[in-house]
């Protein structure tokens, strides 16, 4: 049987770029259901997604970039979809690599796949040398940690398979989730594959961390990784 | 001759002032939570330092014995001490609270926005079958519903 594939578009004042996104996904990721969650923006990001006939899920309040995530996996646990992929509403991430980032799921030779910017020899955006430094630190915590290098542990160009789905919608790390969860399902001992991508500076919206200092951010974020060390997806 | 700190707090102004205080907290606390504004569960803390202060302040040598049981040679530093762990102990339960109403607030964020979803669905599927409807009574062709 087909397997059931679902995009998840986590969106907050997205409204520049929401539409130009779903269109790109339904043209260069053809078989991939769309569903865009609304973090409660205050500009005009709903009446763009249901101009463009997408389902949107739009929560009352605004729950921040883990919490949209999860309410999206519960979505897509509650319609029995077999796979989904996160994929960023700001056009950072290309939808032609949607298929890519997926495969190593759908082939069952992994529970996470990471869309890697720093993989691609091709170049592409690969964000400010500041960020950069931040994710290469912690890249290094988590390899210190579980033993397994990740080279781009806060992409959130990623997908999971139906297990992850389940742990995800019972549970999903509310801040900053994309360090914390990779950490979280090495210590679980589950498979972590990174996948070249290419990817494009944000060409609208706000990043969810651009307001705060990145030194706090990295030692926030570190903290939670060495807190996942010693415990594992709750089943 | 210099006051001693068990001296300090068996002073009549402070002993009526920490008396008043405290009780005037205690009546708060029941009248809050008898009028739905505190939940009982948070109360109870509240509650026990509440009779604490009233006990400390009507038998002071209570910080004196408080003080010798914890092992602290002076009395006010032993209720320092006390009051500092309480806050602590408020601040914790507090995060608790906390954390766990933010899980709540997300699930039910969810469902709300799954219920609404839903909703709108059904209105346009409504919508298309009442057009459907209408086509075929104006088109006199039995109706496909």
């Amino acid at each position: 049987m087909f397997p059931r594939r679902l995009v998840i578009v986590p969106a907050f004042n997205e409204e520049a770029r929401i539409a130009e996104t779903v269109a790109e996904l339904r043209a260069e990721a053809a078989g991939w259901d769309v569903l865009v969650v609304n973090d409660c923006s205050t500009d005009g990001t709903v009446a763009a997604v249901r101009s463009c006939g997408a389902t949107c899920l739009d929560l009352p309040v605004n729950l921040g970039i883990g919490g949209a995530m999860q309410a999206g996996f519960r979505w897509a646990r509650a319609h029995d979809y077999d796979v989904v992929v996160q994929c960023d509403g700001d056009g950072q991430h290309p939808a032609r690599y949607v298929d890519a980032v997926s495969r190593p799921v759908l082939a069952g030779e992994c529970d996470l796949a990471i869309g890697s910017r720093f993989l691609n020899e091709g170049g592409g955006y690969r964000s400010t040398p500041m960020r950069r430094l931040g994710i290469r630190l912690l890249g290094l915590l988590i390899r210190a940690l579980f033993g397994r290098h990740v080279t781009d542990c806060t992409s959130g160009f990623r997908a999971i398979n139906r297990r992850l789905l389940h742990d995800f919608s019972h549970y999903y790390p509310l801040d900053y989730p994309e360090p914390e969860v990779c950490g979280l399902v090495l210590a679980s001992g589950l498979r972590v594959v990174e996948v070249p991508v290419t990817m494009r500076q944000r060409m609208g919206g706000r990043s969810s961390i651009s307001e705060l200092d990145g030194a706090l951010y990295v030692v926030k974020v570190g903290v939670a990784l060495v807190l996942s060390r010693l415990r594992t997806l709750p089943e | 001759m210099e006051p001693t700190d068990t001296d300090i707090l068996v002073l009549p102004l402070a002993q009526a002032l920490l008396t008043a205080g405290s009780v005037l907290a205690l009546v708060t606390v029941v009248v809050l939570v008898r009028r739905n504004h505190l939940e009982l569960r948070y109360s109870l803390l509240w509650l026990l330092a509440c009779c604490a202060g009233v006990g400390a302040a009507v038998y002071p040598e209570s910080s004196r014995i408080a003080a010798h049981a914890m092992g602290v040679r002076f009395p006010f530093n032993a209720v320092f001490l006390l009051v500092m762990a309480f806050q602590l102990a408020v601040t914790f339960m507090l995060t608790l609270a906390a954390s766990r109403s933010r899980r709540d607030r997300a699930r039910l964020a969810y469902e709300l926005a799954r219920l609404r979803l839903e909703l709108e669905d059904l209105r346009a599927r409504d919508a298309a079958a009442a057009t459907r409807g209408a086509t075929a009574a104006g088109s006199g062709a039995p109706s496909a519903e």
